[in-house]
């Protein structure tokens, strides 16, 4: 029965096979290097690393299919490549380990992988005509999943087209990754799988193309979103991304900590008693966007930004050299410049673009010290166009010299591209050694591409290559950077500003701006920087955006549902004080002058000019500050270390600032009363009154001896050794 | 053709009779048209001024600039050839011509004579000029496969490249690697004369010892097994097999006494076996990187060997006794032959040059600086693969060669260019081989194909797929692309 059943049942199967079509050619580019790249052959640990492995070397992730196609046929005849008996070339006994291999097994015999390198050894190892198509894109379909509740699974297609207007399924030789493996994993085939509740991005990269899918896992049960008013645009998104998260924000912070936290983030200091008192007193509705429009118009509000874009631009300098334009006087220049700008709050396009496009003496014109600081030496176009990008877009470009960026969407071509902007750029010093004059060689050929060494003329990251010739082309450069339309600029603009306010990009950090590094909130990292290209860059109209919102002045502490949360501002984040701003901080609440070298006593560290004085005190080093070796961010630290704690405990820094400070004398001889005196204190150090049963403490700390400053000077010790003091909350 | 030996002759007017070029009749004016605007005696660029004999001598501030009898070395020589890693003078120049390049170098190469009384020294080291040695010549008739056994290995689909070639001293044969097997062809009728297997895997190395009465094929299973085996000749049949590599053995050669055979490859040793108990003789492990070339110096005294970072040294045969090294070439070493008095030797180099080097000094006699490498094309940039695949010394004291622009070519032991030849199609050619009549040139490609050219034709000996009857006619290309330059 059950054999009649089958025979029945084979002409049935046999008429729906169509008639076997002629197999197409298996193709090098198209076909045997994506499996060289699935494989794993040509990534950076194996024979894409720059010497190859073992004696044999693959462009790293396919970058060079010429060179490949000649190594593995031509470059050692019959080795690596049978083509009279194919199944025992080397190349497929080395990959499915049939002879030792460093690398392993990469696949088995009889796999499509090996079937396609097979058939293609079998064919004569062929190269492609000369107009074989290139993948010109991918996609992953779909680009968004949510999952409601744990271990849901879903698969993904990863689709790649061509030049030629073709597209194909390419699941089996794209690679995958993931942001965050708790809340989403992707497996080898592109099945994505959901785990914790979160928000994140899976990838597939294939040939030089990087694509992500966003995923949201929602955890089980019921949510209900409560009622919430957004008093902005920046409330609005935050809170739709929330609700769509099922994340509730935390309330509101109090006035003492709102205060506190805006005059931090604002002026990098903390409220003065004064200011504290009249802040408290004030019972209009409106007093915290006073504030802060107060605070927007200090002066210590440019140096704060002075300080940031110093650090930003490698602002450094030393005392006697003439030879690279770094010399201190160039340095105070550019800072004063900076800091000029800042204040008068010069549109940040304009800021910027006089730095690009500028020539002329660097003293007597400071912002051409682009083109002294960044290099902070010699000058090397690849250097200054790397760091250029990652200051004014975001993006990380350095990947991109030696091979497409495996990551994102930079080619070698792009990169080189982008360095022939800066290779006309010619520096000499002028007459006084101190000077230096930077202009642009029209004349100066482009940046030679590294692979063959062609010619790659100037070309915008992403964009068109404009017409230079004859001209200096940073010229354009600056029109295309600030161009209204660059969405990189504007966005990693307001992203710096964002970041300033929480302690931590939309992009994160925010000078890595790539296509695995997605924003954690994209419609409003957009909206920001539509707005600051529409305010004109005015730079303080986003600001007081910013801190107008009640996601800025949300309080630190967390709910049930968004205690995981760190990327989608649900609430605000607990921030350790800069380095800079703590000892301001600590000299402002001795009233102790700052003492740097070679700086007039009174300076405070948020008006060190140049990155050397800072790196030189012991504090600031400890504490992290920056010492402007490079533009990444992260160069400012603001991570606890044990030199930090035992500093605060024992070190001379706050030791000596006790000892001489005369603020407790002043309010003895004043004839204040103890408990005045502390409140006092803590009002400077913490921003709000104590509690009762704090109160009541530290008077028994003093009531020995109320009238002797030490008793006092140990209630103090405590309250900035308080992590409550450390950080901003 | 009239034309052209009264061009070679007006080259050539300072070579009369009598006559040598020297400074002050002919190199010093020469100087004066193309090196004083620099290097004259008040500006003295580099510190060198060629205006005086004596300034020629002083050399310049990185050193002499010429040294009697060795152009290849002289900077002088170097400069104006435009040598790799030198400067290239004269500099924001062309080229000098040709001639006057040949001059500089003769100058150098008798002595640098300062006029015309003083005595040229001749060349330091052996003469270029060459007669054929009757050095190895058997006493019999050379030997020739008389009706070899038929090899019972199917041939494959696709025919095999070229990864090993050879050619008989002193008989019409040649022998080329096939898919676990060598083809023997006889070329006096220009047809197949057997097979031998070779079911060690395929053959990176085939060598007729230096009478012709034996074949040496080396090779093996890449990164499984190596071995070299010797053929009798007439009868194809297996004399010793020696060695147990894990790899492939790309190196090998037999002593004249056929008492020896040294073999090597990535296992980066040397092993000297005895043929006649197959044991080791002795191991050289001076070499840091793949073994890539080896040869036996005709009388047996010496061995040569050559690795893959480009790294020559000479040994006492017998022994393994270290005789010198020769180091020039910066990437892998396809090459290395000797001369039939053994007192030169030429090595070629994936690095794009073919020296030929004077054995007693150990100083290249002359360098053929990147004969093998392709021109590149409009709009083309980057490093253009231009090795030297293949070379050999002929019989009569030339030099064949093949790289990657796929042209045979022939050149002097001085390193001037005998002439070249395309084969009709653009296969690489991988291998060469001098026939023993010192004039025929054996050449054999990636697609297999086995290619003659006599100074004047070039002919197909076998195309693509192997030929299956010996009675093949030979085709004689129709478009043939050769040129011939007369000595």
């Amino acid at each position: 029965m059950r054999l009649s059943l089958i025979l029945a049942a084979a002409p049935l199967i046999a008429a729906t096979i169509p008639p076997p079509q002629p197999p197409k050619p298996v193709s090098f580019r198209l076909d045997v290097m994506p499996v060289f790249f699935r494989a794993g052959c040509n990534s950076g640990g194996c024979h894409g690393a720059a010497s190859g492995k073992d004696g044999f070397h693959l462009g790293l992730f396919g970058y060079d299919p010429a060179g490949d196609y000649y190594r593995l046929t031509k470059q050692m005849v019959g080795r690596r490549i049978d083509l009279a008996a194919p199944e025992q070339s080397l190349l497929l006994l080395k990959a499915t380990g049939a002879v030792p291999h460093s690398g392993g097994r990469r696949f088995k015999p009889g796999s499509e992988y090996y079937s396609t390198l097979l058939r293609w050894i079998q064919a004569g190892a062929p190269d492609d005509a000369a107009n074989v198509p290139t993948v010109s894109g991918i996609s992953l379909v779909p680009d968004k999943v949510v999952f409601s509740g744990k271990d849901k699974r879903r698969p993904l297609q990863v689709i790649a087209r061509y030049s030629d207007g073709t597209t194909r399924v390419v699941n089996n030789l794209a690679l995958y990754l993931t942001n965050n493996q708790g809340t989403a994993d992707i497996d080898d085939q592109g099945v994505v799988t959901g785990g914790k509740r979160g928000d994140t991005f899976v990838f597939a990269r294939f040939a030089k193309y990087t694509v992500g899918a966003e995923v949201i896992v929602l955890p089980n049960g019921k949510f209900k979103w409560p009622k919430l008013k957004a008093d902005n645009y920046v409330d609005e998104l935050v809170y739709a991304k929330l609700q769509k998260l099922r994340i509730v924000p935390s309330g509101p912070a109090t006035d003492e900590q709102f205060l506190r936290r805006a005059c931090l983030d604002l002026i990098g200091l903390p409220p003065t008693g004064e200011e504290y008192k009249s802040f408290m007193a004030d019972r209009a509705p409106n007093k915290r966007a006073k504030l802060i429009d107060a605070l927007l118009e200090r002066d210590e509000y440019a140096d704060l930004w002075a300080t940031n874009w110093a650090e930003w631009l490698k602002i450094r300098s030393d005392s006697n050299n003439g030879a690279f334009g770094t010399d201190r006087k160039a340095a105070y220049a550019y800072y004063q410049w900076i800091r000029e700008q800042m204040k008068r709050n010069t549109p940040l396009d304009q800021f910027v673009r006089a730095q690009v496009a500028g020539t002329g003496s660097n003293l007597r014109n400071p912002p051409v010290n682009l083109y002294t600081m960044l290099p902070q030496g010699p000058f090397d176009p690849k250097g200054v166009a790397q760091d250029f990008s990652q200051v004014f877009t975001g993006v990380r470009v350095q990947c991109a010299q030696c091979h497409n960026h495996p990551f994102d969407r930079w080619t070698q071509e792009d990169y080189y591209g982008f360095v022939s902007f800066f290779t006309g750029v010619k520096r000499k010093v002028a007459s006084e050694a101190r000077e230096m004059y930077v202009y642009d060689d029209p004349n100066a050929p482009p940046a030679k591409h590294l692979l063959d060494g062609h010619p790659v003329p100037a070309r915008f990251l992403g964009g068109d290559a404009p017409d230079v010739q004859g001209k200096d082309p940073r010229a354009a450069l600056a029109d295309w950077l600030t161009s209204k339309d660059n969405a990189l600029f504007r966005q990693n603009l307001a992203d710096r500003i964002w970041t300033q306010f929480f302690g931590r990009g939309i992009v994160d950090p925010v000078d890595d701006v790539r296509i695995s590094n997605p924003p954690s909130n994209r419609e409003l990292l957009e909206e920001l920087g539509r707005r600051l290209a529409d305010y004109g860059y005015d730079a303080r109209r986003l600001v007081r955006d910013i801190c107008n919102s009640q996601v800025y002045q949300a309080s630190v502490a967390a709910n049930d549902s968004n205690r995981d949360d760190d990327s989608q501002f649900s609430h605000q984040r607990l921030r350790r004080l800069r380095a800079d701003v703590m000892l301001d901080a600590l000299s402002q609440i001795t009233e102790t002058p700052g003492e740097f070298s070679e700086s007039p006593r009174g300076v405070r560290a948020m008006q060190l000019y140049e990155g050397l004085y800072r790196s030189d005190n012991y504090f600031l080093k400890t504490f992290g500050a920056s010492a402007r070796d490079s533009v990444s961010t992260s160069e400012t630290r603001i991570e606890p270390t044990l030199a930090q704690a035992l500093h605060m405990v024992n070190g001379n820094t706050l030791e000596g600032k006790l000892a001489r400070s005369q603020v407790v004398p002043a309010m003895l001889k004043a004839g204040k009363k103890p408990s005045e005196i502390i409140d006092d204190l803590f009002v400077r150090a913490l921003g709000r009154k104590p509690s009762e049963a704090e109160a009541k403490k530290m008077l028994s700390l003093v009531s020995a001896s109320p009238g002797d400053k030490s008793g006092y000077d140990d209630v103090l010790w405590a309250l900035v050794n308080s992590t409550e003091f450390e950080f901003n909350h | 053709m009239r034309a052209l030996i009264i061009l070679v002759a007006g080259a050539c007017a300072w070579a009369q009779p009598g006559h040598h070029p020297n400074y002050d009749d002919d190199v010093r004016p020469l100087f004066t048209r193309r090196c004083f605007g620099c290097h004259n005696a008040s500006e003295m660029r580099s510190g060198l001024s060629l205006e005086s004999y004596a300034g020629v001598m002083k050399g310049g501030s990185s050193g002499d600039v010429a040294t009697a009898g060795r152009a290849a070395s002289s900077m002088l020589f170097k400069v104006v050839n435009r040598d790799d890693g030198v400067p290239q003078m004269p500099l924001g120049q062309p080229k000098l011509p040709e001639n006057e390049i040949a001059l500089i170098r003769d100058w150098i190469q008798l002595g640098l004579p300062e006029n015309a009384g003083s005595v040229a020294k001749g060349a330091v080291g052996p003469s270029t000029e060459y007669r054929r040695s009757d050095l190895n010549k058997p006493t019999g008739a050379p030997a020739m496969p008389a009706s070899l056994p038929a090899v019972d290995v199917k041939e494959p689909a696709r025919a095999h490249p070229i990864t090993a070639l050879a050619a008989s001293p002193w008989a019409p044969l040649i022998a080329a690697a096939g898919h676990e097997k060598i083809y023997l062809y006889d070329l006096s009728n220009r047809a197949r004369a057997g097979e031998v297997a070779f079911p060690e895997g395929i053959p990176y190395v085939l060598r007729f010892s230096r009478d012709g009465d034996l074949l040496l094929a080396a090779g093996g299973k890449p990164v499984q097994s190596g071995k070299a085996v010797l053929f009798d000749v007439r009868t194809g049949r297996r004399m010793a097999a020696v060695g147990d590599e894990r790899d492939i053995v790309l190196a090998a050669d037999v002593t004249p006494d056929g008492k020896l055979i040294a073999l090597g490859g990535p296992g980066k040793v040397v092993r000297v076996y005895s043929v006649a108990d197959g044991k080791p003789v002795y191991e050289i492990k001076k070499h840091t990187d793949w073994i890539t070339a080896l040869e036996f110096s005709p009388d047996g005294t010496h061995l040569a060997t050559g690795d893959r970072s480009g790294g020559i040294f000479l040994w006492e045969a017998a022994t393994g006794g270290t005789v010198g090294a020769l180091a020039e070439h910066k990437e892998s070493i396809t090459s290395l032959s000797w001369r039939g008095d053994g007192q030169l030797l030429v090595s070629a180099s994936e690095d794009g040059n073919l020296i030929v080097w004077n054995v007693a000094d150990g100083f290249p006699i002359s360098t053929i600086s990147k004969p093998h490498t392709p021109k590149a094309a409009p709009g083309q940039y980057g490093v253009i693969p231009g090795g030297v695949l293949s070379a050999q010394f002929t019989s009569d004291g030339r030099i064949v060669s093949v790289g990657r622009d796929s042209v045979i070519r022939v050149w002097g032991a001085d390193g001037k260019p005998r002439g070249a030849a395309s084969p009709p199609n653009d296969a690489l050619l991988t291998k060469v081989a001098a026939g023993a009549d010192g004039k025929l040139v054996i050449a054999g490609d990636y697609q297999g194909k086995l290619i003659l050219w006599d100074g004047t034709k070039v002919a197909i000996l076998r195309g693509a797929a192997p030929m299956t009857t010996a009675s093949a006619a030979m085709p004689t290309h129709p478009t043939l692309r050769d040129r011939y330059e007369p000595d």
